[in-house]
């Protein structure tokens, strides 16, 4: 007999299969996603409670190489290597703290620059700068356009510094190192119109350039300690601060020769025993102690757990499990009967 | 046959090893505390109990600098920028002369550090500045202070007295004046025979910490 429309068709094999095979893929996919979520708190841990980002790992792991160098090596960790024969690399530009960096020049141009040295009067150094701007010479035109964001500082014309720094920076093919003054200058002006984001980047490229730059690195521990104070910043970026403060601590009176400068830095952040949080605690701390007193050391330590809960947690966790290991050996002594 | 006579020499061995011990113990008692505090940290320096000098903060840039100088009843500013015009005028000179007294200009013959240091040396004629400057009065002095005020504020010009032995009694005044104002200068006391020296060089930065 006819049928009148389709036959009806047998069940297909393949929608039964389907939910078979899903089920053992689902099991997999979340025996995967409950390995993840056991995972994740050992890898935080890892990073010290600052998150599993690439910027937490590689600030624990400068944060950590910098304690191992401290631990083998002592504050001798922290001088800058010594790249030149000077006695030491003081001086108001990169071409004053080293040697020999000038090779042979126009005798014209020299008295130009001398002659403004001379003068004292800011109109005419300017004027005598000035036509040096337009050289052929790279190096002399930057040195020009030094000269002249140096001058308009001292001005206090932040905004003509700023330019003129600016302008040094464009010269093209000179040494990274003789572009460190520019980005002094550009932080400096930044810093003292309150810029303070622009002030770190800038001393980072300057000590960058030239890690034997004293004012830089004595600007940049005024700068990190304001930032570190400031609301909104990610863990890494706190750790990140807090290291370089103490580098810049350790290299300041080995680049001045002074090892009286540990007591003066410490004494600046303390601020008579009173540090704002546990970051300039560790700070004055280790200039104390970095200076021969321990007593005041201890006492500045010790002080660092009331300061709790005002830097993020994983920085502060950090910061204090080095303050407690800095603590145990000084406190040693006293605990003998 | 046996005898008391070694006794003497017993007593001295053994006062020698007495004495021999307490050597030891005394070094080591002297030695021990050293070498505690040394382990203990390595401190670069120790700690002084008294009073310490906190050596003040240059500035990072410092101000512009213009010098008086300071004789009996004469205060004169020194026309630096006449050195400068005579200078460029006569750019190999070594040596030279303004209305106020000779220079001797001392250009490093080696450009070893930046490309502008120099020394100069300037004799002062005293006689030219008592003879064509006016005797100072009570008046000049607040105008002169009026003026520095105006000065710093504007171009950042910070004042430098050399104070010769006769203008002691011209300077108090003047130095009143200004401690009163709060305006920032400089002075120092020179002998009439002592040339100024001035430049840019590198022991400014490496002997002296301040170079403004």
């Amino acid at each position: 007999m006819a049928s009148i429309g389709s036959p009806p068709q047998a069940p297909r094999p393949v929608p039964r299969l389907a939910p078979r095979l899903a089920a053992p893929a689902l099991l997999a996919v979340l025996a995967g996603v409950l390995w993840g979520l056991m995972q994740a708190p050992d890898r935080a841990a890892e990073t010290g409670g600052l998150g599993d980002s690439a910027e937490a790992r590689q600030a624990v792991e400068a944060w950590e190489t910098l304690w191992s160098e401290l631990g083998e090596r002592g504050v001798a960790a922290l001088s800058p290597a010594a790249s030149d024969s000077s006695r030491r690399s003081a001086g108001d530009t990169v071409f004053m703290r080293y040697r020999n960096l000038w090779g042979r020049i126009d005798d014209e141009a020299r008295l130009a620059f001398q002659l403004a040295a001379l003068s004292g009067d800011p109109a005419r150094k300017l004027a005598l700068i000035e036509p040096l701007t337009q050289a052929e010479e790279p190096l002399i035109r930057f040195r020009a356009h030094l000269e002249r964001a140096r001058l308009q500082r001292r001005l206090q014309d932040f905004e003509s510094a700023r330019i003129a720094a600016r302008a040094a920076l464009a010269v093209p093919e000179l040494p990274e190192r003789l572009r460190s003054d520019a980005w002094f200058i550009l932080a400096d002006s930044a810093w003292e119109q309150d810029r303070l984001d622009e002030a770190e980047t800038a001393l980072n490229a300057a000590i960058a350039d030239d890690p034997g730059f004293w004012d830089a690195r004595r600007l940049r521990l005024e700068v990190l300690a304001r930032r570190l104070a400031g609301p909104r910043q990610l863990g890494a970026v706190c750790l990140d601060r807090t290291r370089r403060m103490i580098e810049d601590l350790g290299a300041l009176p080995a680049l001045a020769e002074d090892q009286t400068q540990f007591r003066d830095l410490a004494d600046r952040f303390a601020r008579q025993g009173t540090p704002s949080h546990v970051a300039l605690a560790l700070i004055a701390g280790l200039g104390y102690r970095w200076s021969g007193d321990t007593e005041r050391a201890r006492v500045t330590l010790a002080s660092a757990e009331r300061l709790r809960g005002r830097l993020p947690d994983g920085c502060e966790r950090l910061i204090l499990e080095r303050v407690s290991g800095l603590l145990e050996p000084a406190l040693a002594p006293e605990k003998r009967p | 046959m046996e005898t008391d006579g070694p006794t003497p020499s017993a007593f001295l061995d053994i006062a020698t090893n007495l004495l021999a011990i307490l050597l030891i113990v005394t070094l080591f008692a002297l030695a021990a505390p050293r070498q505690r505090d040394e382990g203990a940290s390595q401190l670069p320096a120790r700690p002084s109990a008294g009073p310490r000098f906190v050596e003040p903060q240059r500035e990072r840039f410092p101000p512009f600098s213009r010098f008086y100088f300071v004789l009996a009843d004469r205060v004169a500013v020194w026309d630096q920028d006449a050195v400068v015009t005579a200078l460029a005028a006569a750019p190999d000179t070594r040596s030279g002369a303004t209305w106020q007294g000779r220079f001797v200009w001392r250009p490093e013959p080696l450009v070893t550090r930046d490309i502008d240091t120099f020394q100069l040396e300037f004799r002062l004629d005293r006689e030219a500045i008592l003879s064509r400057s006016p005797p100072w009065s009570a008046e000049q002095t607040e105008r002169l202070v009026d003026e520095l005020a105006q000065d710093a504020a504007r171009d950042r010009i910070a004042p430098v007295f050399i104070v010769h032995p006769d203008g002691l009694e011209t300077f108090v005044p003047l130095y009143e004046r200004l401690q009163t104002r709060g305006q920032r200068f400089r002075w120092f006391t020179q002998r009439p025979d002592e040339p100024v020296l001035i430049g840019r060089h590198v022991a400014q930065f490496t002997h002296y910490g301040l170079y403004w």
